[in-house]
């Protein structure tokens, strides 16, 4: 199974979203890492056949997936980064509810509602109405509808937005055991839900695909740039303004800095094993200042 | 560039098909082929091809999903038409009147059900299923068309028991109800995501006091009921409007198809 | 043989597509020969050929509710047995070579231990890359047009035209006892 993006582009009148994507995605998970601007839920919204690019292709096995049309949607699932639901609907009337729209038979539409609920841990909740749902467990009721028709091909953006660390947890086991001879592409900030469960990390920078590769290998990218510094806890203030720094840890009289920078900043530097994290910090430290 | 004499290229073509064509072309062994098709036979047995379901079955099953305050309002409305045909009046040109301006209303709890898709941002899920936010748009549109039908039928049947003309009844409260659709129409395919459901009332509220407006210019000229009810004018407003609400229906199902370029700036979807 | 017309794959499809999936067995019976063989010319491998060939229809079989371009089919399923082909490759050549090397750089000319092939065209086929011989069968075995080549192996029309190209030189040189980079 194999889905290609051939010289994929997205224009919008003021601003260029995604800029002459190649990419050629096989079974595995695969996290796609970028500031928000950087054109992930665009080229999302293309991969779901939401948005027609502006010019370029993407092929599923070898088809045009415009040509497909529905048969490509059917084997889809989809979790957007913002998404409604009718108020009135309890969680187990949502997912029926999808179901119907993805074509799933009436019998098998229940049967696969209560299995993904018990999943992702909302069986108890299943007859609330969702407007009653806490932002965690709308999130939960949003990742069950983007697994009813067993995709082939799953699509997330920004999936543990608003989840706590266990329901994190549980989302990244979840997400591990389905993928076997699927396509999963998730899209996120947290760089440590994608570092462990991803087969592939995709870089995206101005709509760009600026690097890929395995977590260990691209993270190794990083390397030489991530240096661990003493300094007075006083001046720490003054060095988080002029530096790039990664991580702010107080000791005492010192603070402990982890500062991301082509050269040694200081005195007495230590060079330090960089994480997976370091390297967003490094590609997206402009980005992040600006929020 | 390919940089061959077109000659020597045929020729070299054909030497080497003689060539290749002198392959013995390899043994397959009959046994292996058999069995490799008898598994492949039992693997197929095991596939599933999902139909699709018939058109007529799946408008039905959307009709479970439509919020229930919409039926509630349908239900309220008959009564209204109702109270509206029944009650006694001098001029039966007033009764006329009322079910005019009721018409654009009816127009409004469907088209708001339609909508709602936009209004509780939905539509990204539902644009992403098999069966799109066009063909869901469509289904709902259908469903809401059935029972506008209906409730049409029913005031023709009760008008047409109390003694008003099946003319008279057309003239004022399908025409005008064919006309309101076809606007709210129009500003559906206009405002789209930006849609809001005071869109959609605004509107009725305007249409309402149009119609109000020709109901009492009407009144002051009971002949123009009679001149405008003869058949030629009554079929001819009749067609104009039906049309009309078709092309803009099925303009608003097209449109809906993808987004249009530009309109996406949300700060935060990129 | 069957009797009386022979169905046009165009139609098998579409009515698979209704729901007679029965008729999946009448379109892989038709096709087996000729990708048993595309696959031994390939690979050059006769017990390997029998298993993509498997492969091959089992991938058919699997995706078979996604095709919907039902006048190509031929071309499709060449397709999926040029990349079967590919990922045995793949799979069973050089050991040492890292996963993600794999990924970028494709694996042309791999060495492959193989049965040796007796027959005189398939040592000249050997004289070919493996991306030269695939273009190579295809267009002269299977007498695909070009455009089809490229969308079987995937690539642009420019890349067949030279591959195909190369390919004919080489075996010109075979062919004329030349020598050969084998």
């Amino acid at each position: 199974m194999e889905l290609r993006l051939d010289r994929l582009t997205k224009q919008y009148k003021q601003k260029l979203a995604v800029d002459r994507i190649d990419l050629n995605l096989k079974c595995g998970v695969y996290g796609l890492l970028g500031a928000n601007g950087a054109g992930k839920t665009t080229l999302m919204r293309m991969l779901c056949d939401i948005q027609d690019p502006t010019s370029g292709e993407i092929f599923y096995n070898g088809q045009n997936i415009r040509k497909m049309g529905e048969e490509y949607r059917n084997i889809l699932g989809y979790l957007p980064q913002n998404f409604g639901y009718y108020p009135e609907f309890t969680a187990y009337k949502f997912l029926l509810y999808i179901a119907s729209l993805k074509g799933i038979g009436k019998e098998k539409a229940k049967l696969r509602a209560l299995e993904l609920l018990d999943i992702v841990g909302l069986m108890d909740e299943k007859k609330r109405k969702i407007k009653t749902f806490s932002g965690g467990m709308k999130q939960r009721l949003g990742i069950a509808q983007a697994m009813l028709n067993e995709p082939e091909i799953l699509i997330l953006d920004e999936p543990t937005a608003g989840l706590d660390p266990k329901e994190r947890v549980r989302f990244r086991n979840l997400i591990s055991s389905f993928s076997q001879n699927k396509i999963v592409l998730l899209s996120t900030h947290i760089v440590s839900d994608v570092e462990y469960i991803a087969d592939e990390i995709l870089v995206m920078k101005d709509g760009r695909l600026i690097h890929r590769g395995a977590p260990e290998v691209i993270t190794k990218e990083a390397q030489g740039l991530v240096w661990e510094c003493r300094v007075d806890s006083k001046l720490a203030g003054q060095y988080v303004e002029e530096y790039n720094v990664g991580n702010l840890k107080n000791a005492g009289d010192e603070t402990i800095l982890r500062i991301i920078s082509d050269t040694k900043p200081m005195e007495g530097a230590i060079e330090a094993e960089p994480t997976l994290e370091d390297l967003y910090l490094y590609y997206f430290s402009e980005e992040e200042k600006g929020q | 560039m390919l940089n061959w004499n077109d000659l020597e290229n045929k020729k070299l073509e054909k030497e080497i098909r003689m060539f290749l064509e002198s392959r013995e072309e390899p043994v397959i062994e009959e046994e292996r082929k058999r069995q490799s098709l008898e598994f492949l036979r039992l693997q197929r047995k095991s596939i599933h091809i999902t139909l699709r379901k018939p058109y007529g079955q799946r408008v039905l099953e959307q009709a479970a999903y439509i919020s229930p305050a919409a039926w509630v309002f349908q239900g309220l409305l008959v009564l209204v038409l109702g109270t509206i045909l029944n009650t006694p009046f001098d001029m039966k040109e007033i009764v006329l009147a009322n079910l005019s301006i009721c018409a654009p209303i009816i127009g409004v709890i469907g088209f708001t059900e339609v909508m709602r898709s936009y209004q509780k941002n939905m539509w990204e899920l539902e644009q992403a299923c098999r069966y799109n936010l066009r063909q869901l748009a469509g289904m709902r549109l259908l469903l809401f068309a059935a029972a506008d039908i209906l409730v049409v039928a029913g005031v023709m049947v009760g008008g047409l028991s109390l003694g008003f003309g099946a003319e008279e009844l057309l003239l004022f409260f399908l025409v005008p109800q064919l006309l309101s659709d076809s606007v709210y129409l129009y500003l559906m395919a206009r405002f789209r995501r930006k849609f809001q459901g005071t869109v959609l009332i605004g509107a009725a509220v305007l249409m309402t006091l149009f119609w109000i407006q020709i109901s009492m210019i009407i009144m002051e000229a009971p002949w123009l009921i009679y001149e405008l009810s003869r058949p030629w004018a009554l079929t001819f407003f009749i067609v104009v409007s039906a049309t009309l609400l078709t092309a803009l229906s099925i303009r608003f199902l097209h449109g809906i198809e993808k987004e249009e370029e530009g309109r996406w700036n949300f700060g935060w979807t990129d | 043989m069957r009797r009386g017309s022979k169905l046009k794959d165009s139609e098998i499809i579409g009515r698979i597509k209704q729901g007679e999936a029965e008729l999946l067995d009448t379109l892989i019976e038709q096709y087996y020969d000729g990708i048993y063989r595309f696959c031994y010319y390939k690979i050059g491998d006769r017990e390997a050929a029998y298993d993509c060939t498997q492969e091959t229809f089992l991938h058919l079989l699997r995706y078979i509710e996604t095709y919907v371009e039902q006048k190509k089919f031929k071309a499709y399923l060449y397709r999926i047995a040029a990349n079967v082909c590919t990922d045995y490759f793949r799979k069973n050549s050089v050991q040492t070579v890292g996963e993600e090397m794999l990924e970028w750089i494709p694996k042309e000319d791999t060495e492959l231990k193989r049965v040796e092939l007796s027959d005189q065209v398939l040592r000249a086929l050997d004289c070919l890359s493996l991306a030269q011989r695939e273009v190579i069968i295809l267009h002269f075995f299977y007498d695909f047009k070009l455009r089809e080549i490229a969308q079987i192996v995937d690539i642009n029309m420019s890349t067949a035209k030279s591959r195909l190209k190369q390919g004919m030189d080489k075996l010109k040189r075979y062919m004329r006892q030349e020598e050969c980079s084998c």
